[in-house]
């Protein structure tokens, strides 16, 4: 790669969560290495892929948290929930179960994440046509009612991975930079410039924090 | 008066008596009807008033329900109480009318229409049949022929008897019908007199009871006029507040006192960074925050106090004056910034000046040397669970007193070492170095909780029982005091911590074979003892003991269990620390220089069976109170409780190296404290047990303090054994979380793959331990982030969900255990463990 990998304007944490055998996994290697598995293994834990996208010419680096959809290849929860800024939840079209299972993730988004967290519903399968057992107009009014986003996605024929991933992080990008604009920049916590003299009575203990042997 | 008939009429049947008889009976049936039709109606109103009386007692049940709700306003208590008496009064008495009503109105009437009417009605069916008996008879007469006398007598008899009997009837069903409407009008009206009476009761009853109460309910109207004019009072008080807001900012700005509290915009450092109001206060020299927002909607799974800053006294605050939101200002420590934002210019102001208010006096506080207000103190105390008070660390035996000098009120620790040090004593130490002594302080510093764990396993007077054994062989050397000079420290803790000088060395194997005994000083409760005096016996109090060794030609080390519950420390301890040097608790077995007698340096001994030497029996297992802060919850040490004798090595393998390995498989941090004293190699591996290091010994003994009290003292993280397996290898193999997190905080090297090219992360897949995979994912990631420097931000997601992962081991580690017990290949283990 010409630039390096590491630079990047922003980067957010996004989560996959759904039930287990939905194809978050493909989703994810699709849209990160463009692979796709027939005969890939429950994810263990928790494994990780990023993938930089380009909006409004800024570089949006995306960690994706691919969790265990499998109760017992869970972690701890609030592991997985903290800092993300976008999950997409993902459910099979052909299951109805791990669509009825929605409400149950949605509810641990709510326990868990931040409360500002963009969520995406994601139908995955869609190649699975003639198996079709959740009707995606239904879908999509449930994704309205819960004011989700809402897409229907193939990890196999790669339809609408890419653009589940899009507009996600956009939407993300979107809410992100306009509070940047309000606030000030990140990073440089402690500025140099216009620091007023404090009243710190000296002591003899007051600095021992930075001496050695942390 | 109605018409009657005559007496004739009836005897001779005649058409009046016909007509007389039918239009009776017509007005009966007529009355009947009547009746009938009040009787229902009746029935009806006693129904609906029974149901009106059981809604009443439902609404009066109500009333008390609210009565409940004035419980603390006694007159409203009382008034309610007394109108809901009222009520259920005029309830009872309506209910007692409808009672009157259903037994006058109803039963009389009831018995009229049967009895008197149904008479009529019954005889009017015998009247119609003995009238026909007499037509037929009349027939029969007539057409009886004159030529059969007999016939016609015979006839003439039946009519004659016919007749009379006609006759009676008719006069008797006349007499009944003149009895029932004579008797209609009285007992119609009576009945309806009687429930006009029930009716008049009740109206009294009702009189007698609203006279009754009269007088109370007046005064209540007074009192209602007299709350009446209060009311409006308030109100216009209320009114006159509206003015006194503007008032209100000035006044609280003036107040310069370090009590402050008030809601503050809040930007979040991670995630989005929003900004949420939260309601702010200073207790404790902290910086603290509900979780609540303003509309009290609880975030799940949280504590509703947030500690910001948990130690005023080093940090500082600042005004924020870039970035485009007013009245911001940053509150920064070592460690932490937060960006605040208060309501006003006023506000910001106030609460910068009353944040450096509390700073101040936070530090002047501490160096005053006073002790910081007890948290449960305050009004607004934080959840004291998971805070870690410094004064537990004091309650540990010894620990009182300085552990080098014996100056009261030691504020400092040596973390590596398990001891408190005053701050004279904390200064050589640092000179030290590093690899000697850790310095952390007691009040300043925030305390892992595995560092704490072993100061609760050792404290000064176990690991002086084995630094000062020998103190008073080497007397050139003056023990430091308080107010000391600086070199008599220095040599001091030099020559106890550098050369270790103090150390009873450890006898050589051939010593051990050759002693037939091992002598032992053991000394009544809180007698003194002349510890390791050269010639022995010089102390009277002390009792010599020899324990034979007989056929002992082994040795093991205890498993060490966890402190129990308190017997109070003998008095000398504390109130002499002259003595203390000497000064044992409780009883206890110690060596001597004997020349027949084997020296086991300062540990305690037992001879569980013939064979078998055990040390470390109760090597600082001398009972006390155990800080409340280690509860059994957060035990993360596998199989204390197991009984089993750990491996047992013949006397010959008795050296420092082997003391410290099987100390550190039963994870005996006395007795490992000891092994370091006696001079072990940190970087020994035991060529008779697959080239294994103390560190993996400590992971499989599943204890989280053992293994960071060998990180602590220089165990090397990344050691491996004869098949390439590191510590972290063990652990994830074993499934032991806690272990895991710990060495990855160590910076534990993960990608390190075994002779048979497996990493950690491998092992943990296959056994499918979430968790670790987890850690060990995320750990790796985390490092690769690293690499750039720009952002922030994910470092401190990493760091919070790692500190997830380490509360959830130290406080389900049973859980933890179970499920990877469930996931656990039998394989894998047993080719790991050390199954010897």
């Amino acid at each position: 790669m010409g630039a390096r990998e590491d630079e990047y304007d922003y980067l957010f944490k996004v989560v996959l969560i759904g039930d287990s055998g939905v194809g978050k996994s493909n989703l994810l290697s699709r849209f990160t290495r463009n692979e796709f598995n027939l005969e890939s293994k429950s994810t263990i834990g928790v494994e990780f892929a990023t993938r930089s996208i380009e909006v409004d010419s800024k570089t949006i680096k995306a960690q994706i948290w691919d969790t265990a959809g499998q109760e017992r290849y869970r972690a701890i929860t609030s592991a997985y929930y903290r800092g993300a800024v976008g999950a997409l939840l993902v459910y099979d079209i052909a299951k109805h179960l791990t669509y009825e299972n929605v409400e149950r993730w949605l509810r641990e988004l709510r326990d868990h994440a931040d409360q500002n967290i963009v969520i995406m519903l994601v139908g995955n399968k869609s190649d699975l046509r003639h198996l079709r057992s959740v009707p995606t107009d239904e879908a999509k009014l449930f994704a309205e009612r819960n004011g989700l986003s809402f897409i229907e996605t193939s990890a196999l024929d790669s339809t609408n991975v890419e653009t589940a991933f899009q507009n996600i992080l956009t939407e993300i990008y979107r809410i992100v930079s306009q509070k940047q604009i309000r606030d000030p920049p990140e990073g440089d916590v402690i500025r140099p410039s216009n620091v007023e003299p404090i009243d710190v009575k000296p002591t003899v203990t007051a600095d021992v924090r930075k001496q050695c042997c942390q | 008066m109605r018409a009657t008939i005559e007496f004739e009429e009836c005897l001779k049947d005649s058409p009046r008596f016909r007509q007389f008889v039918s239009k009776e009976e017509s007005d009966i049936e007529h009355l009947e009807q009547r009746l009938e039709k009040i009787i229902k109606l009746c029935n009806v109103a006693v129904d609906s008033g029974k149901e009106y009386v059981k809604n009443q007692s439902a609404f009066a049940m109500s009333l008390w329900d609210l009565q409940q709700h004035f419980l603390d306003n006694k007159n409203a208590h009382n008034a309610l109480g007394k109108l809901i008496h009222c009520f259920q009064e005029m309830n009872k008495f309506h209910t007692i009318l409808l009672d009157q009503a259903s037994r006058t109105v109803l039963k009389n009437l009831t018995v009229f229409v049967k009895d008197d009417i149904n008479q009529v009605k019954d005889y009017k069916g015998h009247f119609l049949k003995v009238s026909e008996g007499y037509d037929n008879a009349l027939i029969k007469n007539a057409q009886a022929s004159k030529n059969r006398p007999q016939e016609v007598q015979e006839a003439a008899n039946i009519l004659s008897a016919s007749k009379s009997c006609f006759q009676h009837t008719a006069l008797d069903y006349v007499n009944y019908i003149t009895l029932a409407q004579s008797r209609k009008v009285p007992s119609i009206l009576s009945t309806l007199l009687d429930y006009y009476q029930a009716c008049v009761t009740y109206y009294h009853q009702g009189f007698d009871l609203c006279n009754d109460f009269d007088e109370f309910f007046k005064n209540i109207s007074e009192d209602l006029n007299a709350l009446r004019g209060d009311y409006q009072q308030l109100e216009k008080v209320m009114q006159n507040r509206h003015m006194s807001v503007n008032r209100y900012c000035d006044s609280n700005t003036n107040s310069a006192s370090n009590k402050i509290e008030g809601y503050l915009f809040k930007k979040k450092s991670k995630g989005f960074k929003t900004w949420c109001r939260r309601w702010f206060y200073l207790s404790d020299n902290q910086l603290v925050y509900s979780d609540l927002d303003s509309h009290c909607r609880k975030r799940s799974n949280e504590d509703s106090f947030s500690v910001m800053e948990e130690d005023l006294r080093i940090c500082s605050v600042r005004p924020v004056n870039e970035g485009d939101r007013r009245f911001c200002f940053e509150v920064i420590s070592p460690t932490k910034s937060h960006i605040l934002q208060a309501d006003s210019a006023d506000m910001l102001s106030l609460w910068i000046s009353a944040l450096q208010h509390s700073i101040g006096a936070a530090i002047q506080h501490d160096a005053t040397h006073n002790s910081r207000p007890q948290s449960t103190s305050m009004p607004n105390a934080l959840p004291a669970k998971r805070r870690i008070h410094w004064e537990e660390f004091l309650k540990i035996p010894g620990n009182a007193l300085c552990c080098d000098c014996h100056s009261q009120d030691p504020r400092w620790a040596s973390i590596n070492l398990g001891i408190t040090l005053c701050i004279e004593c904390s200064g050589v130490h640092r000179s030290l170095g590093v690899h000697y002594s850790k310095v952390r302080s007691l009040t300043l510093d925030a305390w892992e909780t595995e560092n704490v764990k072993v100061m609760m396993e050792l404290g000064n007077e176990v690991v002086n029982r084995i630094y000062e054994a020998r103190v008073g062989d080497d007397c050139e050397l003056k023990r430091p005091t308080e107010q000391c000079e600086i070199g008599v420290r220095e040599a001091w803790i030099k020559a106890k911590y550098v050369e270790r000088r103090f150390v009873c060395a450890m006898p050589k194997p051939q010593e051990l074979l050759a002693s037939e005994t091992a002598e032992v000083l053991s000394i009544d409760s809180g007698g003194v003892a002349d510890e390791g005096g050269s010639g022995g016996g010089s102390n009277i109090l002390g009792k010599h003991a020899t324990l034979p060794l007989g056929g002992t030609r082994k040795w093991a080390v205890k498993k060490l269990r966890r402190r129990r519950q308190q017997r109070s420390l003998p008095k000398t301890l504390s109130d002499d620390p002259s003595i203390y040097n000497t000064a044992k608790t409780g009883d206890e077995l110690d060596e001597d220089d004997d020349d027949e007698s084997i020296n086991i340096p300062s540990m305690s001994l037992s001879i569980s069976r013939d064979d078998l030497l055990v040390i470390g029996d109760d090597l600082g297992l001398e009972s006390y109170e155990t800080p409340c802060i280690l509860g059994s919850d957060q035990e993360s040490t596998e199989g204390e409780s197991d009984p089993e004798l750990p491996e047992e090595v013949p006397f010959t393998q008795l050296d420092a190296n082997q003391l410290l390995y099987k100390a550190s498989v039963v994870h005996n941090l006395p007795v490992m404290c000891m092994a370091f004293a006696l001079g072990a190699d940190k970087t020994w591996k035991n060529p008779q047990d697959r080239q294994r290091s103390f560190l993996h010994q400590a992971v499989i003994s599943g204890s989280v303090m053992a293994c960071e009290y060998l990180l602590l003292n220089g165990a090397a993280i990344d050691a491996v054994d004869e098949l390439g397996y590191s510590a972290l290898h063990i652990s994830t193999a074993k499934g032991h979380i806690a272990q895991v997190y710990l060495l990855l905080k160590n910076k534990a090297a993960y990608d390190l793959a075994s002779s048979d090219g497996k990493k950690a992360l491998d092992i943990a897949v296959d056994q499918k331990n979430a968790d670790i995979v987890t850690l060990l994912r995320l750990t790796r990631l985390n490092d690769e982030i690293g690499l750039n420097d720009e952002y922030n931000g994910e470092d401190e997601t990493y760091k919070d969900v790692m500190k997830d992962f380490s509360n959830f081991a130290a406080s389900q580690p049973r859980m933890l255990r179970q499920r990877n017990d469930s996931n656990t290949l039998e394989s894998q283990r047993s080719s790991l463990t050390n199954s010897d």
